[in-house]
């Protein structure tokens, strides 16, 4: 039987504000399938999601998740894939372009933006699962942690252009083991996560890049093609999850 | 202090007497506790709950397709849930009887 609109939308919250508090997926399974359950038969007898939450979403999910242990180990089983992943991400690039260089900045400041605005970015998702933000008021939050990411990042590269030396430059064939090996970590980062958004992102933020290697264009043209790469990308993503979505939860628009 | 409020305390030890009548699922105890007369439950308070009572080790619980409805998680008392609920009828008699008690003078 399908659920009222505001009904899935409660449920993904619960997901979504239990995944963000470090819960068990398999804990989290069993809850969201049991509260599925009671709004199916709650809901054939005329009753709304209030009726589960007592009027306030926020504080029942409070209600939930002190009720579930924190799964501390589930945590610590992410993290050497995530911290893989997000190295791949910032040097893969640059490898496959030849101009990777390490730096005291780059590696302090690099990994340090990433952290606090993964931070960021789960400290929103799970405040908007447990309260009802606009959708507009949701975007705005995301874009402003995307700019102020993008901004930091680019100050660093400034900074670091003049004012530090790059302490080690690998040569034109290890910048090729490199990317290499960054493929190869986004291969089975793709496996292990099994969702595809770890080949293909890379595929559009790097693809470009390693073509253009085999071509020579002026500087100009290899920005626009590297640069139209990374946003068509982008949209492809964005389009897929979007249907995914309305596949999902053909309820919501 | 309103009815929920104090219906807090001794929720756990209700749930617990539900069960212990034969194995049943969250809707189905909220329908019992209805006819009982507890209809200042708020439906989801019983998860919680639950999710306690299962923790504590008193109840356990088994997913069951159903042919008609949906998925249903369906809880029974363990032995330990049967001496708890033991004790907690031991514990409200007590507490119900000087509640009584006081009232009744009272007026």
């Amino acid at each position: 039987m399908a659920l009222s609109r505001e009904s899935e939308e409660f449920i993904a919250n619960l997901r979504m504000y239990l995944m963000t508090s470090g819960k068990n997926d398999h804990e989290i399974n069993e809850i969201a399938e049991e509260l599925r359950g009671h709004l199916e038969d709650a809901e054939s007898r005329g009753k709304t999601v209030d009726s589960v939450t007592g009027g306030s979403p926020k504080t029942y999910l409070e209600t939930i998740r002190n009720e579930m242990k924190t799964d501390y180990f589930g945590l610590t089983r992410l993290a050497p894939m995530f911290i893989l992943l997000l190295i791949a991400y910032f040097i893969t690039g640059s490898a496959i372009r030849g101009d990777l260089s390490f730096s005291l900045l780059k590696l302090v400041a690099y990994p340090a933006i990433a952290l606090l605005s993964i931070g960021a970015y789960i400290y929103y998702f799970r405040k908007m699962s447990a309260a009802n933000y606009s959708t507009k008021k949701e975007l705005s939050i995301f874009i402003a942690i995307q700019i102020i990411t993008t901004l930091s990042l680019a100050a660093v590269l400034f900074i670091d252009i003049f004012f530090f030396e790059p302490f080690y430059i690998p040569s034109r064939e290890t910048m090729w083991v490199i990317a290499a090996l960054g493929a190869l970590v986004f291969i089975a980062g793709a496996i292990w996560t099994k969702t595809w958004i770890t080949i293909i992102l890379p595929l559009f933020l790097f693809g470009p890049d390693f073509i253009l290697q085999f071509f020579q264009y002026n500087e100009t043209t290899e920005l626009i093609i590297s640069a139209s790469g990374l946003y068509l990308g982008m949209a492809v993503v964005v389009l897929i999850l979007y249907w995914q979505n309305k596949k999902q939860n053909p309820h919501k628009s | 202090m309103s009815s929920s409020q104090m219906l807090k305390g001794i929720l756990d030890g209700c749930l617990l007497g539900i069960i212990h009548k034969g194995e049943t699922y969250g809707y189905e105890m909220i329908e019992k506790l209805e006819i009982y007369g507890f209809r200042m439950v708020s439906e989801g308070s019983i998860y919680p709950v639950l999710m306690r009572l299962q923790k504590d080790g008193f109840v356990r619980s088994v997913m069951k397709e159903s042919p008609s409805g949906p998925k249903r998680k369906y809880y029974t008392l363990t032995p330990l849930g049967e001496e708890e609920y033991e004790q907690f009828k031991e514990r409200w008699e007590s507490l119900s009887h000087s509640v009584n008690r006081l009232v009744k003078e009272e007026n």
